[in-house]
């Protein structure tokens, strides 16, 4: 049987333990705010959190030529309606910079772990911003993906903004037309063997228009231009290369580009080169709450103080019985 | 005395018989119990149209992902299936939820049981990893663990969060139809099949809509009217197991 006594030093012991590492974990850890905040979601989703901090969303307010732009037009606040999440045109305010989740995650349910945060896949979310004539949905409306009920996120990789992959990085072809090849198998029976694909002509060049010259990203329109989502190669796309072979569409036309091709060419540019994130899983373990260092300083505590109670009280004794002997 | 006396010949008789009764209890309320499907309650089954599967592996790529499973084994490869109209057909093949599971049937330590569902599951901390679920399995859906999965997953976080704990070394794993997803859609007011986040992570992933699911026992969800709809086939059906992966075969006017 324990002495009541010792039960109540050990006790002691326990919850000074317990405070004393309590307050310590609480001064280490941050404590979650509510609200809009990017490190709330980091700190579970790291690896998502890598990939989209280095994809164009991430980029979005803070990427260079963005930015220069920007301030020479007199920072218009209509950027900010896509380059930034949350901005309120009547206030000028916004919620956070740069493409944010709750951008597109929204709104945060109030038990998120348990409950998935929301995603809408349609092309309609992407759409909010990725909607203007000049930003693919008038000709992605006439492919064959769109009338399949296809959605954005099959080939874009909407975290990190980048093209998705499905081969191995070292298998890879360096533009998004492996991404093709995964689906469209039966014409990847033939077109190996052609002569397209001898000259090192892939499927973005001709189905994407990526031939057609992407220009300069530093041109402020250009930089908002997408390639054609139609997937519909025009004659257009075949005189680009063709068209001193071939009759094409007017006289004009048929001289600017022989013209070109005369001063030397317009270099094919090679397509943007699709950021392959690195995956990254952490195998640490699930921070455990300031609680659980707690309980486990407070159960040592207790240990302790039932394992030094016998001594203290010796302690005591042997004070008291001084005292009493001294008297 | 006037109470009678138990002779040794009736005692015998007497604790024959209730050993009997006991006996005969315990064998009608095994029997009660394996009972694979019982009456009532949701089915899953799963559809996959094979006139609109292309191959292209999205399923086997989401499904590594949510359910965090090493690069070397697959629950759900997606097979080539012969030419159609000349167009080239697959057949994905992920676990069958056999409602006559031989796996459960030669499982020695009860590792494999019937969910109520009919969803087949796997005991891990109950595998012995003898190996004998993966030789009964007629449509070779179950894989072992040769060793600890310990690397980072290639394919997170681009097709998937993990949302169920890595197997250890030496036991046997399969496809559980996300039964995670299920289950945790469903305590959320969910419908699987219907809401992308209660249903199995290859049918949200598939960009065709090739595979579908639902509640088999509900004659009006998705997968029971489109069985009603087209003709549609199991694998192996002539061994009995009663799978509840159903297959609509890709047919000309379809392709």
């Amino acid at each position: 049987m324990v002495k009541p006594e010792r039960l109540i030093i050990a006790l002691i012991f326990a919850l000074l333990a317990a405070g004393i590492t309590l307050f310590a974990v609480r001064a280490q850890t941050t404590e979650p705010t509510s609200g809009i905040s990017n490190s709330n979601c980091m700190a579970c989703h790291s690896d998502i959190a890598t990939e989209w901090q280095s994809g164009s969303h991430g980029q979005s307010l803070s990427d260079p030529i963005f930015a220069e732009t920007w301030q020479t037009q007199g920072q218009p606040g209509a950027c900010l309606v896509c380059h930034a999440t949350g901005y309120d045109p009547a206030t000028g305010e916004r919620q956070a910079e740069g493409v944010v989740c709750t951008a597109c995650h929204s709104p945060i349910p109030a038990n998120h772990p348990k409950e998935n945060m929301p995603i809408d896949k349609t092309p309609d979310l992407c759409g909010r911003c990725h909607s203007d004539p000049r930003f693919i949905t008038e000709n992605w409306m006439l492919s064959a993906h769109y009338k399949r009920d296809m959605t954005c996120s099959v080939c874009h990789d909407p975290h990190g903004a980048g093209m998705k992959s499905v081969t191995d990085a070292a298998a890879a072809s360096p533009d998004a037309s492996d991404l093709c090849a995964n689906c469209h198998k039966d014409a990847m029976q033939n077109f190996p063997t052609s002569k397209h694909a001898e000259a090192g002509v892939t499927c973005v060049n001709c189905h994407l228009g990526f031939n057609v010259g992407k220009a300069d990203v530093t041109d402020f329109v250009a930089s908002h231009k997408a390639p054609d989502h139609s997937f519909i190669p025009t004659l257009d796309t075949c005189n680009k290369c063709h068209a001193s072979q071939m009759h094409a569409p007017g006289a004009a036309m048929a001289a600017a580009a022989i013209a070109v091709e005369e001063s030397g060419g317009t270099p094919t540019p090679s397509p943007t080169p699709v950021a392959t994130p690195i995956p990254l899983v952490s195998n640490q373990p699930v921070p455990v709450s300031p609680f659980g260092f707690a309980g486990l300083a407070g159960l040592l505590g207790l240990v302790g103080g039932m394992v030094l109670s016998p001594w203290l009280e010796k302690l005591y004794r042997n004070f008291n019985g001084k005292e009493e002997r001294s008297k | 005395m006037s109470q009678p006396k138990l002779n040794r010949r009736d005692f015998l008789k007497v604790v024959t018989v209730g050993a009997a009764a006991v006996g005969g209890a315990q064998a009608i309320r095994r029997a009660a119990a394996s009972e694979p499907i019982p009456s009532g309650g949701r089915q899953w089954a799963m559809v996959i149209d094979q006139s609109l599967c292309n191959g292209c592996g999205y399923c086997i790529l989401a499904c590594r992902a949510h359910n965090d499973v090493p690069p070397e084994i697959t629950w759900n490869p997606v097979l080539e299936a012969g030419q159609v109209a000349g167009k080239e057909t697959y057949l994905p093949r992920p676990c069958m939820q056999c409602s006559h599971a031989p796996c459960v049937d030669v499982c020695p330590v009860k590792a494999s049981t019937y969910r109520p569902d009919g969803i087949v599951m796997m005991d891990y901390d109950r595998c012995i990893g003898c190996r004998y679920c993966e030789v009964a399995c007629p449509y070779g859906a179950r894989s072992f663990n040769w060793k600890a999965f310990i690397e980072p997953n290639p394919v997170v976080p681009e097709w998937g969060q993990p949302e169920v704990e890595r197997r250890p070394r030496g036991v046997v794993e399969k496809c559980t139809s996300c039964y995670q997803r299920i289950d945790r859609g469903l305590s959320l007011g969910m419908t699987p099949g219907v809401d992308p986040d209660a249903s199995p992570a290859c049918v949200v992933a598939c960009p065709v809509n090739a595979r579908l699911f639902g509640d088999l026992s509900d004659p009006n969800s998705n997968v029971s009217k489109l069985l009603q709809a087209r003709p549609s086939y199991t694998l192996r059906a002539d061994l009995g197991t009663g799978p509840r992966v159903y297959y609509l075969p890709a047919v000309e006017e379809y392709v």
